[in-house]
């Protein structure tokens, strides 16, 4: 056998990544520009702080599927890691699991304590249908897309990320990037729309206390919500049912150890292969197009909207109870827990220092995931049925 | 698949309207669970034990009377005077009202 040491360098170097970025023309820049968009993705995952725990991963998986022949999607033989972890998306499966770890951490009290937060919930989905709409008449999305696209409204990532690889699943990178960067935005985005449709003497309108929930209402409230909902949209079942488990863990008292790993170790594993799986989609061909920069356009319109909804219904709401409501909680209605209701407690709290809104904006922040997950099974019944 | 102006309206007022009417029952199933629950627990809570007798209320101290006007000092009753200070410490900094301009008359533990 002959060894050259040369020779054997020379196919290292020619098999490496490094001749797949700057030796393969168009197709290694476009690799080149996704592994750069991952830098920043991960810088402002883990310098600022942008939803850390799903943009980081998100980021590395889109890393990782971007360097050239490393094989973690697939090469010619068989299929890699990353491409396995996806069929838990493609399946359905993350989405749900990672709402029973939210729905463990909840606590509904202050809803069933005030129902009407439910009303905000709902005003908080308008940005869902105008975007969708937006996504149609201004873009010429096809209808699937354009419901993808709108679900970026309801603040909610794992909803989002369900409706996307059901509906639109080469988009899914674009959505949940859109999604979760804008959640962690929320500080940003929320508060000029707050001030801008409210009145400062409403902004300053200091709410009385909730009344104390039972334990009683707080068991029955997850098994009631997951029947009537299910029932009436079976196509929520997978999002309102796994809600409501992980909540009844919570709450029933006798399934502690459940409710712990629903809240920890599932959540936390499931999270690394949702945001593993999703970046790994972020592949340059689908990714680097102006639908990409439509998408992340029609995301931030929505959420404005979904916020300008829940705050205009909160302004009713105040001017219906003659001032006792504060108009403010209307927009923690988007769903993104508890960001929105911790950006409506600090708004509340500049215009009146003794002001605490935060437990009363966890009711529509908590409505307003219900409200999403409702809005998502609207889309997926009504989007098949429309393109037959 | 593209669709109209009239339609896509039409699907989005539908979409907006479903979702508040399946929130809107909501609000109806958690009222009638909150109020059945009341009910129920309201009873057991009310329903007197057929063998034990209600305590007498106790009896108002004379101390807890105001029998004379305000002298301007502060009456501490069963509270040493470091809890005092904590209370009156706590009750500014929640209210946001400075100390000098709060008064307090009497503290009493129960």
């Amino acid at each position: 056998m002959d060894f050259s040491f040369t020779a054997v360098l020379g196919k290292i170097l020619g098999e490496s990544g490094y001749a797949g970025l700057f030796g393969n023309g168009a197709e290694g820049l476009k690799c080149l520009v996704m592994i750069l968009i991952a830098f920043v993705l991960l810088y402002l995952g883990i310098a600022k702080k942008f939803e850390p725990l799903l943009l980081v991963t998100i980021a590395f998986g889109m890393l990782l599927a971007n360097l050239p022949f490393s094989n973690m999607v697939s090469n010619v033989e068989n299929d890699g890691l990353l491409h396995w972890l996806y069929t838990g998306v493609k399946l359905d499966i993350y989405p749900p699991l990672i709402f029973m770890g939210v729905g463990a951490m909840t606590d509904f009290g202050p809803l069933i304590a005030r129902p009407s937060s439910l009303i905000l919930g709902a005003a908080a989905q308008f940005g869902i249908f105008t975007a969708f709409l937006g996504s149609l008449l201004l873009f010429g999305f096809p209808v699937n897309v354009a419901a993808a696209i709108g679900i970026i409204g309801g603040a909610d990532g794992p909803t989002a990320i369900m409706v996307t690889s059901k509906l639109a699943p080469e988009y899914l990178s674009a959505i949940a990037i859109a999604a979760y960067s804008y959640m962690a935005l929320i500080p940003m985005i929320q508060p000029p729309i707050m001030k801008l449709f409210t009145r400062k003497q409403d902004r300053q309108i200091k709410m009385t206390q909730l009344r104390e929930v039972s334990n009683t209402e707080k068991i029955i409230f997850p098994i009631a919500v997951a029947t009537v909902v299910i029932l009436l949209l079976p196509d929520t079942a997978p999002l309102i049912g796994m809600l409501m488990l992980g909540n009844l863990f919570h709450v029933c008292g006798v399934t502690a150890r459940l409710d712990e790993t629903a809240q920890n170790a599932l959540m936390n594993i499931v999270t690394i292969f949702l945001g593993l799986s999703v970046g790994a989609t972020a592949a340059a061909d689908t990714f680097l197009t102006w639908q990409t920069i439509q998408i992340i356009f029609m995301g931030l319109v929505a959420f404005m909207l979904s916020t300008f909804g829940g705050v205009i219904f909160g302004d009713l709401m105040c001017w219906a109870t003659k001032g006792k409501i504060n108009p403010l909680i209307g927009s923690a209605g988007v769903s993104a827990v508890p960001m929105a209701a911790r950006v409506a407690q600090i708004e509340g709290q500049k215009e009146n220092p003794s002001n605490f809104l935060l437990m009363h904006a966890m009711g529509p922040n908590v409505a307003g995931v219900i409200g999403s997950a409702a809005a998502a099974g609207f889309f997926l019944k009504l989007v098949p049925m429309l393109m037959g | 698949m593209n669709i109209g102006v009239g339609e896509a309206l039409l699907i989005s007022l539908c979409g907006f309207v479903t979702v508040f009417l399946l929130l809107l029952f909501l609000i109806v199933v958690i009222k009638i669970i909150s109020t059945v629950v009341m009910a129920i627990e309201g009873k057991g809570k009310t329903a007197p034990a057929p063998a034990a007798e209600a305590p007498a209320p106790a009896p108002v101290k004379e101390e807890e009377k105001p029998s004379k006007p305000w002298d301007g000092k502060l009456q501490l009753i069963d509270v040493d005077e470091e809890t005092a200070a904590c209370i009156m410490a706590i009750i500014s900094d929640e209210t946001d009202i400075p100390l000098d301009e709060l008064q307090f008359r009497r503290i009493q533990a129960l």
